[in-house]
């Protein structure tokens, strides 16, 4: 498992507690003598809401087996998922983190992690472009259409065509998708992350100057990073663009 | 000490994602 899908795990917990409720719901509504899908329901159900409970065993499981525990723990502790740790635990990433320059151990294992393994076990892309309002559009009538897709293949009228149509209109919605999301990334980016720094509004902030930042959420609960820098005299962006080393 | 705010809402990516980044090449090149 990538370190991405690690931190997904963890934070979609929450859907697990909602998944395990809801398949209890649908146990004790089919309950009957006659049928056995009820246990079926009732054990995965109590599964899902054990594993909720036991989130803070998997955030410790996760960062005792993740081959990138330095990295796992920065971005959990930044969502705020890392509050139920063990201090001792917390206190041993968190040290890792701090020292990790002037550590020989800690930078060799930051090394050994290199900028292209990293991309592309994660599939993450240097350039972030604007977001796309109509990906979602696209994304919200393609649910619906393989939905449609299913009920046409289950019901009996098989020989009208429609199965064909509708995975047809199915197949075009996800080659849109994928294009438009590939588009969407690598034209006209909003931030770039060089090995010179962070690009975003025209101008370069250094990764040396960069002292931290923080996640959080405005009025409107939209997600909003803050980062807070020296003032390194940041450069324009045309002479880091110029420069060919500056792009990964 | 200056700081910039980034919307995310704006831009074609999770927060999830956007950290990872941010602390890769933080801890990479920085």
């Amino acid at each position: 498992m990538n370190v991405k899908t690690n931190i997904r795990l963890i934070g979609h917990i929450r859907l697990f507690l909602l998944l395990g409720f809801l398949l209890l719901f649908l146990s004790w509504a089919t309950f009957n003598d006659n049928n056995s899908l009820h246990l079926i329901g009732l054990i995965t159900g109590s599964g899902c809401i054990l594993l909720f409970l036991s989130r803070n065993w998997l955030v410790a499981w996760s960062l005792k087996h993740s081959p990138h525990p330095g990295l796992l723990y920065a971005v959990l502790e930044k969502m705020g998922l890392t509050g139920g740790l063990h201090w001792s635990l917390a206190d041993q990433y968190q040290m890792a983190n701090r020292t990790s320059m002037n550590n020989p151990t800690w930078r060799a294992h930051v090394m050994e992690y290199p900028t292209s393994q990293f991309l592309t076990d994660n599939d993450l892309d240097t350039d972030v472009g604007p977001r796309q309002a109509r990906l979602r559009r696209v994304l919200f009538m393609f649910l619906p259409t393989i939905g449609f897709f299913i009920y046409c293949v289950a019901s009996d009228n098989l020989y009208s065509g429609m199965e064909i149509l509708i995975g047809g209109i199915a197949v075009i919605q996800l080659l849109v998708l994928s294009n438009r999301k590939r588009k969407a990334r690598n034209s006209h980016p909003l931030v770039r992350f060089m090995t010179t720094g962070l690009l975003y509004e025209g101008i370069v902030i250094s990764w040396e100057s960069i002292d931290h930042w923080e996640y959080i959420r405005d009025a409107h609960y939209h997600g909003i990073i803050v980062i807070r820098y020296y003032d390194s005299k940041p450069s324009a962006a045309r002479q880091f663009m110029s420069r060919k080393q500056a792009t990964i | 000490m200056q700081q910039t705010a980034i919307d995310l809402s704006t831009l074609h990516t999770t927060k999830i994602d956007f950290l990872l980044l941010l602390v890769h090449f933080k801890s990479q090149y920085g």
